[in-house]
């Protein structure tokens, strides 16, 4: 899979561009983890249904 | 796949943490909105159970970062090619977790309700590929369309010919 933005869109900046660039970079450094509410909230429930450990 | 979906302006696979990562842009009829979708484990030990997250990408003017919202509303008239682009990710999911359930719950009831209908307007198409259950008062069990589900487990029916799916 490609690992960089690819290509500039209509109507976005080159600054937009840059700055969501750097969004998944902290992604991808585990800077910035996403939905981590909403995956610790899964893990509540599916251990409440018994599902997981 | 049941429509066009957009393209993607960024598609990972971060394997240190084992998450899927996408950005697309909602081109609506007013808004570029740029989207993020997410495959995060939950649970990896016995039966692998991943969180399907979406929102949308919000530029803090304060910080000049961006940030992740899945309560906003952005009613950008795009719902349908969202949603087809959302579920598009769902092959390269399973195409490495082919034997994962995913989990997906809407931030609010408005997003839990159209997940469900377009889920259920597109009840045929996914049927046959997909094993749908959810979660009703503590209860897991089968999709059934117009059923209010506080979550929804998918997983592969038959994963051993995901690539007969494609």
């Amino acid at each position: 899979m490609p690992n960089t933005v690819k290509q500039r869109k209509k109507g976005l900046t080159a600054d937009e561009l840059a700055r969501l660039q750097h969004f998944v970079d902290k992604v991808k450094a585990g800077e910035v983890v996403p939905f981590k509410a909403k995956t610790d909230k899964a893990r509540k429930n599916l251990k409440k249904a018994r599902l997981i450990k | 796949m049941i429509g066009d979906p957009y393209p993607f302006l960024t598609q990972e696979y971060i394997s240190k943490s084992d998450t899927l990562f996408y950005i697309f842009i909602s081109q609506g009829e007013e808004l570029l909105i740029p989207k993020a979708v997410t495959f995060t484990p939950v649970e990896k030990d016995g039966q692998e159970y991943y969180n399907w997250g979406f929102g949308d990408l919000i530029l803090n003017a304060g910080t000049g970062e961006y940030r992740i919202d899945d309560k906003i509303e952005s009613n950008n008239g795009d719902a349908k090619t969202v949603f087809y682009t959302v579920v598009s990710t769902l092959n390269d999911f399973f195409n490495i977790h082919p034997q994962a359930t995913v989990y997906i719950e809407g931030s609010s009831q408005q997003r839990k309700n159209v997940y469900r209908g377009l889920i259920s307007r597109h009840w045929k198409q996914i049927e046959p590929i997909y094993l749908v259950k959810g979660c009703k008062r503590g209860v897991i069990q089968v999709f059934r369309p117009g059923v209010d589900f506080e979550y929804i487990l998918i997983s592969m029916k038959e994963p051993l010919n995901l690539e007969s799916e494609k």
